[in-house]
């Protein structure tokens, strides 16, 4: 176990997608606390949030193959994942399961002894991430843009219609909140 | 017993080898009809398709706009399990949430039997200031696309981008592809479908990777679209407020836990229906017409997502954004429910539930989105009317007039400060480092707290808004600061 323990993403995602069970269990148990810690933060609802936190495994599986690394972990490509499928399942009023379906995966039932478990998960979220949700969109989208994206001030500008001055004023404050919670959980 | 995340996990693992049978299973099937072929027809096809495949890269240069529904060329794609033209089709349909004025952009490709998930992009109008959309609130998708996989791990894509009257072709890297307009967008916009191969396109993730083209607007002669200044923004804008019985817990800004619907600028009321009910939404506090709007656009000032019949139904309130007040533009593919006049229906692609709306006094479109049947939305529509439709100029509160001042005065005296998000009748609180630091102006008092302690701030005084209705703040110092702090600080804000 210890080879897939330390393996980077990368690799147990391309493992994955050649067929290694083993592979896509070990990154499945690597990053699920913090998918559901997002999800739970954005929507408010551990139910919606263990039922996308499926969905999001599922479409990070159907896409393993095409992964390409830009940042040490797959964290952030998994959260914008989660971010996608949340927003979707709201603009459609229903939680989004395609990818499952593409799986011909069951949709699992939720039970309310479940709830305990995403609790649990939700502790063991990185604290970070789940501050990273509670702030304003436009905070977060820019924080997002610069930080993990790492796109320019201008080129956030431009797809934002604000100024570099305000998307700057902005990944400011995300920042300095995002600390504050840090500290906070220290 | 194994709990919900591990049964999870064990479906999760059977699929990863379902899916490696199946992709060999696939590649070899190609293989087979290739093989099946007679020699100098199986020669033929191969340089067909390698042909297509380059062809389609050149094709892009110069290449109109396919119709917003059709079949992707058999040569373009090679669906998973089978040979057949995949359907594809383009959906424009008005976002609902108040604060994201505009038209979510769907594709979706395959029939029923042949599911394939949609590429959705959702938010904002093309403007003369921005003539070619970009999704917002999450900006770094910039169209819409459908990705489906190929033989090898590539997937091939079907994207549109929606633009201004204006924009006669759209550059996306290396490629042109002209607009056309259509009657299933909304009046005065124009729209970009294509094909992409593989090569051009990076693998279907939900944000852009670093390097995805952008899409720039041209006009008729080729160059590039000139663009209208933006509008000025106004950091003290229209406040938005979400409320729910969860709210609280992960709405972020605005977040109200409440079971009853705020006030905002427009409010329904609900008349008697048994099982409708309430449950959650947004409000906002002003609305404003939207600056540089070239085609119609719609800007909700209301959503309230409501249960019925063991359905979620979201209701919005939609205005004409351009000219707040006046008859609203057509709802794209909008059209009139037999038997029930007044309202119009319209189906959004393949996903269940569609929209239906009717006109309210001429100025505004009540819209039901959801459930599972026309006549369900029609009785929830018919069950609410509309109670309050503000649409007097957005009055920027006093509170935030004194704050604007109090930012000039601190930056003239060489404090940087940093004004946004939304401000209303709330007290505010500045955390104060000392002169030459970050001043924050904050919400909520653990907003500020968080940034005392993160900032070791000298001090932290609490401005009042319900004072600056009388032309002054108040100030009470929290902690003590510097003298030479309190008296340029004072200076400023009282």
């Amino acid at each position: 176990m210890d080879r897939l323990s330390e393996a980077d993403d990368q690799a147990l995602l391309a493992a994955a997608d050649r067929g290694d069970r083993e592979a896509f269990a070990a990154f499945y148990r690597r990053h699920l606390a913090p998918v559901v810690a997002v999800l739970a933060a954005a929507s408010g609802d551990r139910e919606l949030a263990a039922d996308l936190a499926a969905e999001v495994f599922a479409t990070a599986l159907l896409a393993a193959g095409r992964y390409r690394p830009e940042h040490h972990s797959a964290l952030p490509w998994l959260c914008g994942i989660a971010r996608h499928k949340l927003s979707e399942s709201r603009r459609r009023g229903r939680a989004e399961n395609r990818a499952r379906r593409r799986l011909a995966m069951p949709r699992e039932t939720f039970e309310d002894a479940d709830l305990a478990r995403v609790d649990e998960l939700v502790r063991d979220g990185n604290p970070v991430l789940e501050s990273l949700q509670l702030l304003p969109s436009s905070q977060r989208d820019a924080v997002w843009a610069r930080i993990v994206e790492e796109r320019d001030y201008g080129e956030i500008a431009l797809a934002v219609g604000a100024s570099e001055a305000v998307v700057r004023q902005r990944v400011h404050r995300a920042l300095s909140r995002l600390r504050a919670a840090t500290r906070e959980e220290d | 017993m194994a709990d919900y995340f591990d049964r999870v996990e064990l479906h999760l693992l059977d699929a990863v080898g379902r899916r490696t049978l199946r992709r060999r299973h696939r590649l070899y099937d190609a293989g087979a009809r290739l093989r099946r072929l007679p020699r100098g027809f199986a020669l033929g096809f191969a340089l067909v398709v390698v042909g297509a495949s380059a062809a389609t890269a050149a094709a892009l240069l110069g290449q109109p706009s396919v119709a917003l529904s059709g079949r992707v060329p058999k040569a373009v794609l090679h669906p998973p399990g089978g040979g057949a033209p995949i359907p594809y089709q383009v959906v424009v349909e008005p976002n609902l949430s108040p604060g994201d004025p505009g038209w979510g952009v769907g594709v979706e490709l395959g029939s029923r039997r042949l599911p394939i998930p949609a590429g959705v992009l959702s938010g904002n109008y093309p403007s003369s200031y921005l003539p070619v959309i970009w999704d917002n609130p999450s900006p770094l998708q910039p169209y819409a696309k459908v990705d489906i996989e190929m033989p090898g791990g590539q997937a091939s894509s079907v994207a549109a981008i929606l633009t201004a009257g204006g924009v006669a072709a759209v550059r996306f890297g290396k490629e042109i592809i002209r607009t056309r307009s259509a009657p299933g967008l909304p009046a005065g916009d124009r729209i970009a479908v294509f094909f992409t191969p593989p090569s051009l396109l990076h693998p279907a993730t939900p944000l852009a990777p670093v390097g995805t083209p952008q899409a720039i607007a041209l006009a008729q002669d080729g160059h590039p679209l000139a663009r209208a200044k933006p509008p000025a923004l106004n950091p003290l804008g229209p406040q938005l407020r979400s409320w729910g019985p969860t709210r609280t817990s992960g709405a972020g800004e605005g977040g109200v836990s409440s079971a009853r619907p705020l006030p905002g600028v427009c409010e329904l009321a609900q008349r008697a229906l048994p099982g409708l009910r309430a449950q959650s939404g947004t409000v906002i506090s002003g609305l404003a017409r939207l600056a540089g709007a070239e085609g119609e656009v719609l800007e909700p000032c209301l959503e309230t997502v409501y249960t019925f019949q063991h359905s979620a139904i979201t209701v919005a309130l939609l205005l004409n954004g351009a000219d707040l007040g006046s008859r609203p533009g057509l709802i794209p593919n909008a059209k009139a429910v037999r038997g029930d006049p007044g309202f119009v229906n319209v189906v959004l692609g393949r996903a269940p539930g569609g929209l239906t709306a009717e006109l309210v006094a001429g100025k505004a479109w009540l819209v039901a989105q959801g459930g599972n049947a026309v006549a369900q939305r029609i009785a929830v529509l018919r069950a609410l009317h509309v109670a309050k439709l503000d649409l007097g100029p957005f009055q920027l509160p006093v509170s935030g007039h004194a704050l604007l001042r109090a930012e000039a005065c601190l930056q003239r005296a060489g404090v940087s400060t940093s004004i946004s998000g939304s401000f209303t009748n709330y007290p505010y609180l500045l955390t104060v480092k000392s002169l030459g630091a970050t001043v924050g102006f904050y919400d909520t008092i653990a907003d500020a707290r968080g940034d005392l302690r993160n900032q070791r701030a000298d001090a932290v005084l609490t401005y009042t808004a319900a004072v600056t209705r009388h032309g002054n703040a108040t100030i009470s110092w929290a902690t003590k600061p510097t003298p030479a702090a309190k008296a340029r600080l004072e200076r400023c804000l009282r």
